[in-house]
């Protein structure tokens, strides 16, 4: 019996310790990060491009607050609603202070400045396809943002997932660490799509469906959601879905105006995203618009 | 009477009740379908009226003050007929498959779809206004109608016949 209990407990400390170990926070160190001089005018086009004001500007915030991040929106998900934290140079309640390493620790790795996993609720399983460099711009912008004071609320969630650890084990099976690959043959035109749509747009986010863990599903990347309520399905956007019929100027230009073909305009979340698109360049969006059009069409349009 | 002849009775009863009252019906029948094929029409009018409207604003067609105005004011003409009248009952998507995308809303929603429509009529009444003042302002306007357009059609018009 001794002998048993004896084993057992190993069992459990081994166990532990390999738990442990896979849940461990990784992030770069400073020796990782590029020789680069951040270019705060070229942030400002990559927060329009990974639309950081539509979860972090206040709630209902128009125009010039956008740029006021002060968290507060609340996201539903199945595991709860998380609320976008407080994000401007703030030190007491924003990340004032945080160094570029910090912040594309966070952004491309979803650790925190304290070490802690992030959500990915934030997004960084696309993020973190995201050029280092292009990060650096980022915060180099963001730095220059207004100073906001006040927290968002604490997350409603239950009680296990206050065990951030927990959320290295959805890392470890879900993220893969590596920056954007180009494909291969591709046009730099559809690799450039390739880059915003999976990296900064963080299409994938909405338009790919998810399993019971949350995490994107394989095989079904921008094939779309169905909801029973059809105001709240999310569209198949490759080929194989409702822009089957769209040309690539169709797509540029719906991303440019929100003007859609057969007179329909964008509804929902996707007016925030457009709003966002329509800072991009024609270039831009057109790559974008190549790229979708690129894909192997995926069955599965939800029903309107 | 023998049984044989009060059924034969009634049964040219039938017959005689049934052709009396197929005009009437046919007529129900043809007036929907009629209505559908109306609006269908009006429709594709105010899509070809606008074109050029929506070319300019994209940057499609060459941006020409007069033309641009000539357009606004038939579009600001064709939002005065009452294109709601010609949603008649009986003629909404479940009712008509594949002939029409009108959703139930319309009947549901009678004054929300009235005030839709009354909405788009005033954007087109700026539209004339503004089309004169540049390509920029074309835009605008134009952005303004089309966002117009898609919010009616996401309320009350079918993805799909």
């Amino acid at each position: 019996m001794r002998r048993f209990l004896i084993g057992f407990a190993g069992l459990c400390l081994a166990g532990a310790a390999v738990f442990w170990f896979v849940t461990m926070p990784r992030t770069l160190g400073a020796g990782d990060l590029p020789d680069h001089k951040a270019d705060a005018e070229h942030g400002r086009y990559m927060f329009y491009a990974a639309g950081c004001a539509s979860c972090h500007a206040a709630p209902g915030a128009k125009g010039e607050d956008k740029l006021k991040l002060s968290g507060g929106l609340g996201l539903k998900t199945p595991f709860g609603t998380f609320y976008a934290p407080n994000i401007s140079p703030d030190p007491a309640d924003g990340i004032g202070g945080w160094t570029g390493l910090d912040f594309v620790n966070a952004v491309t790795r979803g650790v925190a400045r304290d070490g802690s996993h992030l959500f990915p609720v934030f997004p960084y399983l696309s993020y973190q396809r995201m050029r280092i460099e292009d990060v650096l711009d980022l915060k180099a912008f963001m730095d220059t943002l207004p100073a906001v004071k006040g927290r968002a609320p604490a997350d409603d969630i239950p009680f296990y997932l206050g065990w951030r650890r927990l959320l290295g084990g959805w890392k470890f099976l879900f993220m893969d660490d590596r920056p954007f690959q180009p494909i291969p043959g591709a046009s730099a035109q559809v690799n450039r799509g390739a880059y915003l749509v999976t990296g900064p747009g963080h299409c994938g986010e909405c338009h790919t469906p998810r399993n019971a863990l949350g995490a994107p599903r394989e095989g079904r990347a921008l094939a779309g959601v169905a909801a029973a309520d059809p105001k709240n399905s999310v569209p198949n956007i490759t080929p194989g879905g409702d822009l089957a019929d769209w040309s690539e100027d169709d797509i540029a230009t719906a991303l440019k105006t929100g003007l859609l073909p057969e007179f329909e305009t964008f509804g929902g979340t996707m007016i925030e995203v457009q709003e966002n698109m329509a800072h991009l360049t024609d270039a831009d969006r057109t790559a974008i618009a190549a790229y979708l059009k690129s894909l192997p069409p995926l069955p599965g349009t939800p029903k309107k | 009477m023998r049984t044989s002849k009060v059924i034969g009775k009634l049964g040219f009863g039938a017959i005689g009740a049934a052709l009396m009252l197929a005009p009437a019906i046919g007529a129900a029948a043809d007036m929907g379908e009629r209505a559908i094929w109306a609006r269908t029409g009006y429709m594709n009018l105010v899509s070809w009226t606008a074109g050029p409207l929506f070319g300019m604003a994209k940057g499609d067609l060459a941006y020409d003050a007069e033309t641009a105005k000539t357009q606004a004011e038939l579009l600001q003409k064709l939002y005065e007929y009452p294109f709601p009248s010609l949603f008649v009952a009986g003629t909404a998507k479940p009712d008509r498959p594949g002939k029409t995308r009108a959703l139930p809303e319309i009947w549901q929603n009678p004054d929300k779809f009235q005030a839709t429509f009354d909405r788009e009529h005033d954007l087109a009444t700026t539209l004339v206004d503004e089309v004169g003042k540049g390509q920029a302002a074309l835009a605008a306007a134009v952005g303004e109608l089309g966002k117009g357009c898609g919010g009616c059609h996401s309320d009350f018009r079918a993805k799909d016949y």
